[in-house]
């Protein structure tokens, strides 16, 4: 397995958001401030690498009938662990993500790499893919928390920077379109991104095949 | 595929189940180990939370618990404070229950709303722990309401639900006060 391929499939061509669309849930709900994109990316992709590299290694071992039942006790032990060191250690992110920590469980890019990479490959490629497809995630919600918290607040780096940690005002407060923090604008900014990466996967392809 | 798993019979479903297990009981003894770890210091956050929220509510040297019998099920535990009292409501919002704290004088008007956790939309409902928005509530008394519905509350923009939640935790807890008097 070559990195570079991994880390291109990763934040590009096989992007877990963008191209595979797993994950929508937890991408339209959290992406409202850079804290919890950011927090948000880190958990899952902790978790993404620690389940890859645990199904990589028992991937011969659990037959094939009950793999998925398996994967999930795997999945749910590993962020039941980071929810509560989180809510030890990281209160305040901890507080913020609420409800969307437990629901990595189920959040399918973590079975869906099970499934269709961890299953299928040596524990180093599993590792290795944990890292490129967590970085994908993240850098997707990264962009989605930017967009939506700068229409939507009118601000940038909510939760980190700024007074009381509610982020440098760009816009004055009487500007920003409150439903782009909403789901709404979570569809939205996804919809457009996805467009954009397309087009340009799109003219690639199309570049390659002409030459 | 199917001659195999048929000729296996028993044993191939021991396998199944045996290997199933083995891996459940792992999982769960790893996470007896973490939440050994881990519980006392998050039980602590807490109770620090609280704590704090209840002196910036209604300073205090102590707070003795009193029995609430009350019919209404928000209210969760009164607190006898020096010079009043503090109530811990938890009203629903609109990301399931708003945990607060309220502090409330002899006479019956509240000196400070204090949220202790909340799960309400980041940016929108979230801004219920905004100082501006919960210093409003500062020396009223009486039945409170968000201004929409006729009170002198300014709601959250984009957050009625929240707005009207927390006025009503703050209207409970009010009348629970009123009861111990």
């Amino acid at each position: 397995m070559n990195f570079k391929k991994q880390l291109k499939d990763g934040l590009l061509t096989q992007n877990p958001v963008l191209v595979q669309l797993l994950g929508m849930c937890s991408t339209m709900a959290i992406t409202t401030t850079l804290f919890n994109g950011i927090g948000m990316g880190v958990a899952v992709t902790f978790i993404l690498i620690c389940s890859n590299v645990v199904i990589s290694l028992l991937r011969k071992v659990i037959p094939s009938k009950i793999r998925i039942a398996a994967y999930i006790v795997v999945i749910a032990g590993f962020v039941t662990m980071v929810d509560l060191l989180m809510q030890a250690y990281l209160p305040a992110l901890s507080e913020s993500l609420g409800i969307f920590i437990p629901l990595i469980v189920v959040n399918c890019i973590i079975l869906g790499r099970a499934e269709a990479f961890a299953s299928k490959n040596s524990v180093a490629a599993s590792a290795i893919d944990g890292v490129c497809q967590g970085l994908g995630y993240t850098i997707v919600l990264v962009i989605m928390c930017v967009v939506r918290e700068f229409l939507g607040s009118g601000t940038f780096g909510g939760g980190l920077l700024g007074p009381d940690g509610a982020g440098i005002r760009i816009l004055p407060s009487q500007f920003p379109a409150m439903m782009m923090i909403l789901p709404v604008g979570g569809f939205l900014t996804l919809g457009v991104l996805i467009a954009v990466v397309q087009y340009f996967l799109n003219r690639e392809k199309k570049g390659g095949a002409a030459e | 595929m199917t001659t195999t798993a048929n000729s296996g019979g028993a044993a191939y479903f021991a396998r199944l189940a045996g290997t199933l297990l083995l891996i459940s009981a792992v999982v769960a003894g790893l996470l007896g180990l973490v939440n050994h770890v881990t519980a006392d210091r998050i039980d602590a956050i807490n109770r620090e939370k609280t704590a704090a929220s209840m002196q910036e509510v209604l300073p205090s040297a102590s707070y003795t618990e009193l029995g609430y019998s009350g019919a209404d099920d928000t209210v969760k535990t009164v607190y006898q404070a020096d010079g009043g009292y503090v109530v811990e409501v938890t009203p629903s919002g609109f990301g399931g229950e708003i945990d607060m704290v309220v502090g409330i004088d002899a006479a019956g008007t509240v000196t400070g709303v204090s949220i202790v956790s909340m799960s309400e939309t980041s940016g929108l409902g979230a801004n219920a722990s905004k100082e501006s928005f919960r210093s409003q509530y500062i020396g009223k008394s009486g039945d409170l309401a968000v201004s929409k519905d006729g009170g002198e509350i300014d709601a959250l923009t984009g957050a009625t639900i929240t707005s009207r939640a927390v006025t009503r935790g703050v209207n409970s807890a009010l009348a629970a006060a009123a009861e111990l008097h």
